[in-house]
């Protein structure tokens, strides 16, 4: 649920080397999501359509009405997929080059509230709300490979580590869980947290995994053990989103325990333990990393603006 | 053929065939009519809702989470778990956590979080007060998470009749709330005390599905 609650940041890269950037509305959009290679924009639109966007261009490249309500959307790593899911518990693959069809199959029958494609493959994780997470491998008829057990409910975010052979995930049960990707078999987990996890990533040589959450810290893991490494100094606010600036440094999004005031970011430098926050304008409504640099969205009836915010 | 037997006529053939026996000295009338009974004592799971936001591990184990100086409607939450065959489940563990009257989790101690235990009877009760709004949610809730051997865990939220979102009218308007997956969740809420010393009273029986 928090996920849906929140602005988006999302990976982007050369194509952003200019400051701002600013496009036509293809509509009153709600919320707005980079590709992690920076030439796609996908728009999420009040009336429930969704609009993929072509940059630096503009250009529109394909436009849909789900089904039913958008409920979370994630890119793969090298932009070729997005995934959309549905709250009636449909996944959607829009592959993110022209003239390719929209994949689709029912991955069950409750909101779907987690994405997560696996590195160079086209293997997907899918979470619906409080049911056990599957993989499917959609590179030919959607075929679901393993169910993923918690003790209870359902992850609550998951990454794949940069060589694609190990999958981390935090559930709702407060583990952390260590998958190998061949056979999907659990080979460790971590039950130090009292509170939810919200987000994880590893880092990018795939030696620690590094968890935010409700506890308002960021707890770094050692994959190959589970074991807790250390912790970083605790905030006030539940982090609930993570993404990685470049090796050591990573943007974290807090949110409001009870969603009295706004979300804010801080970025984290991993080698000393300290923090600065990144100032962002409460109208922002996307956003996202690229080269170091962290995007915002912002978005009228007619125009999307996109700029570095720092 | 498809023939469609009585539980009576079932139970004599089984019995001719040596496929039951009985142990107790009871008529086949008798034990179909029990049979019967127990057959209609089977109890629909109650309905989940999604676990989050903020459940916390190693809550005390306190049926009264609220104090004196707590703000806000003094509330009793009782109700007995069962198992979808209707027996009761003895020592099920009943895991409740939800907001103060101002709509505030605690995420940094455990107040108004509490893991209870439902008794030989199958019941169990907790102290608390009713639970604020706050921004992101729509309705009044107390989560649960309610786990007992040999059942499915069942993640649920309880809702309040009388709260102000449904206009007096919970089952017309209790989608107003995306996540209230059932009427059922919504239970009514009693008003009862001296009007100086008002407080509310709520009954959630809870049955767990088989694992």
């Amino acid at each position: 649920m928090m996920r849906t609650l929140l602005i988006m940041l999302v990976l982007s890269a050369s194509m952003l080397a200019q400051q701002t950037m600013k496009l036509p509305s293809p509509c009153e959009s709600t919320r707005q999501v980079l590709s992690p290679t920076g030439n796609r924009l996908v728009v999420q639109c009040k009336d429930g359509s969704v609009h993929l966007l072509d940059l630096p261009s503009g250009r529109e490249l394909r436009n849909e009405s789900p089904p039913s309500r958008v409920s979370t959307h994630e890119f793969s790593r090298d932009g070729r997929w997005l995934g959309l899911g549905l709250t009636n518990g449909t996944v959607e693959i829009w592959p993110t080059s022209e003239n390719a069809s929209v994949i689709r199959w029912k991955a069950g029958d409750r909101a779907v509230e987690l994405l997560k494609f696996a590195p160079d493959k086209q293997i997907l994780l899918v979470g619906n709300v409080s049911e056990p997470d599957e993989v499917w491998d959609f590179s030919k008829t959607p075929t679901r490979l393993a169910t993923l057990s918690s003790d209870f409910g359902s992850f609550t975010s998951a990454a794949f580590s940069p060589d694609g052979k190990m999958l981390a995930t935090t559930g709702g049960d407060t583990v952390v869980r260590f998958f190998e990707t061949a056979h999907w078999k659990q080979l460790r987990e971590n039950r130090d947290l009292a509170l939810e996890p919200f987000a994880i990533q590893f880092t990018n040589d795939g030696k620690q995994v590094v968890i935010g959450g409700a506890d308002g810290q960021l707890t770094l893991l050692d994959p190959a053990t589970a074991k807790t490494l250390r912790k970083l100094p605790e905030e006030q606010d539940p982090v609930d989103q993570l993404q990685f600036v470049n090796e050591n440094r990573v943007v974290a999004v807090y949110i409001d325990v009870d969603g009295h005031k706004p979300p804010h970011l801080k970025l984290w430098n991993l080698d000393t333990g300290t923090s600065t926050p990144i100032q962002m304008d409460p109208t922002v409504t996307g956003g996202g990393i690229a080269n170091g640099k962290v995007w915002m969205v912002k978005a009228s009836s007619s125009a999307i603006e996109l700029s570095s915010g720092n | 053929m498809n023939v469609k037997l009585s539980r009576r006529e079932l139970l004599e053939r089984c019995a001719v065939f040596g496929a039951v026996s009985f142990a107790i000295p009871a008529s086949l009338t008798e034990v179909a009519t029990a049979w019967d009974a127990s057959e209609s004592r089977r109890l629909t799971p109650t309905p989940p809702c999604e676990l989050g936001p903020f459940y916390k591990r190693l809550a005390p184990h306190e049926t009264n989470m609220r104090t004196d100086k707590d703000p806000g409607m003094p509330m009793n939450v009782a109700g007995n778990v069962y198992s979808e065959s209707g027996e009761i489940l003895p020592n099920a563990k009943v895991e409740v956590w939800q907001t103060d009257h101002f709509g505030h989790y605690d995420n940094r101690g455990y107040r108004f979080r509490a893991t209870l235990a439902s008794s030989q009877k199958g019941s169990y009760e907790f102290e608390s007060v009713l639970p604020g709004h706050y921004p992101q949610r729509v309705c009044q809730h107390v989560h649960y998470l309610v786990t007992a051997p040999g059942h499915k865990p069942l993640t649920t939220q309880l809702y309040f009749g009388s709260d102000p979102v449904f206009e007096g009218d919970p089952a017309k308007n209790y989608t107003r709330d995306p996540l209230i997956t059932s009427i059922e969740l919504v239970r009514p809420v009693l008003i009862k005390g001296d009007p100086k010393a008002m407080i509310t009273a709520v009954n959630f029986d809870v049955v767990l599905e088989k694992a």
